[in-house]
């Protein structure tokens, strides 16, 4: 199978595992991480790759996953700030356009961090920022070799196809509402209903909804409670509890939507 | 409005412990693996804003 294909059918593959991880817990950086090593894997021996998210006051970058970019590289390029000298990734988002560094030696791009990627022996780095459905930068996905060099016609087109999927993990991960509206060709869910209660115990959406709704119920008893009390502390201690049980089913209805339509899929 | 007084008091200490039950309840779930661990932060605040009422 040619790269490109068999790199489309791998990174399919990963889109259908990813909500699955997902649910079952695991963190935005494992789900990543998992992406990366099917690139890194139908790549070679000379293909690293990171995706670093920006930081939400929108200044600086910060690693969410680089499976064998060496701890050391990581850790002393922890926190970047967006600028035009501080790497490809920095200057990708700062410039909001793929950033091909062909030598870092040379490239003024790497100005601030020359010398710690010639330090771990890296050479070349193509950046392009991911960018979510408004088409907000929300990071970057890089590949860093050991080699000079500029990506070929197939490496381009691979990377806009890996930037996409890997776009499409952190959105589900930040929102996973999009991400089914996005599916237009499977069928819509139905909103959800409420399960009669001996469904209890069935799955882990009838174990959540039973809670739900105990908290739903919790939540107006506590604000019942605060509207009668007259110290104001306390009561504002029962109003910040119902809306803390108020939040956590709200939390609870978004991951039943998860696991139902993960279920219908 | 009613005073804040002994039955009030003891209302609402009976339902925050009511609502760490819950808490624990949920934890116990997480803990079992029959529900997803990504609720654990709001647990936590819950139970933080239960245990204010409690020993007020």
């Amino acid at each position: 199978m040619p790269f490109a294909a068999a790199l489309r059918q791998s990174l399919q593959d990963r889109d259908r595992e990813a909500p699955a991880e997902f649910i079952r817990g695991d963190s935005l950086e494992e789900v990543l991480n998992r992406h990366l090593r099917t690139v890194e894997q139908m790549g070679g021996d000379d293909v690293f790759t990171c995706i670093l998210l920006l930081c939400p006051d929108g200044k600086r970058l910060t690693y969410g996953a680089a499976p064998t970019v060496p701890a050391s590289y990581c850790r002393a390029s922890e926190s970047i700030e967006i600028g035009p000298r501080a790497g490809s990734c920095a200057a990708a988002v700062y410039l909001g356009r793929p950033v091909y560094s062909v030598d870092i030696e040379k490239d003024p791009v790497w100005g601030d961090f020359r010398d710690l990627a010639l330090l771990h022996g890296f050479r070349s780095c193509w950046s392009t920022p991911i960018r979510n459905s408004e088409d907000t930068i929300i990071g970057t996905f890089a590949i860093l070799h050991r080699t000079v060099g500029m990506p070929t016609h197939e490496e381009l087109e691979a990377i806009e196809l890996i930037t996409a999927h890997v776009a499409d993990a952190i959105m589900w991960f930040c929102d996973p509402h999009y991400f089914m509206e996005r599916e237009t060709h499977r069928p819509r869910l139905p909103r959800l209903s409420l399960v009669s209660d001996n469904q209890v115990g069935r799955g882990p959406a009838a174990r959540l909804l039973a809670l739900a709704r105990q908290f739903e119920l919790k939540a107006g008893d506590l604000d019942r409670c605060a509207a009668e009390c007259e110290a104001e502390a306390t009561a504002q201690d029962l109003r910040s509890a119902a809306d803390l049980s108020r939040k956590l089913v709200a939390d609870i209805m978004a991951q039943i939507e998860r696991i139902r339509w993960l279920e219908s899929r | 409005m009613r005073p804040f007084g002994d039955a009030l008091q003891s209302d609402m200490v009976g339902m925050a412990k009511e609502l760490v039950a819950l808490v624990e309840e949920f934890e116990g779930e997480i803990r079992a693996g029959h529900v997803p661990p990504a609720f654990a932060e709001r647990l936590v605040e819950l139970r933080q804003t239960a245990g204010r009422l409690i020993k007020p």
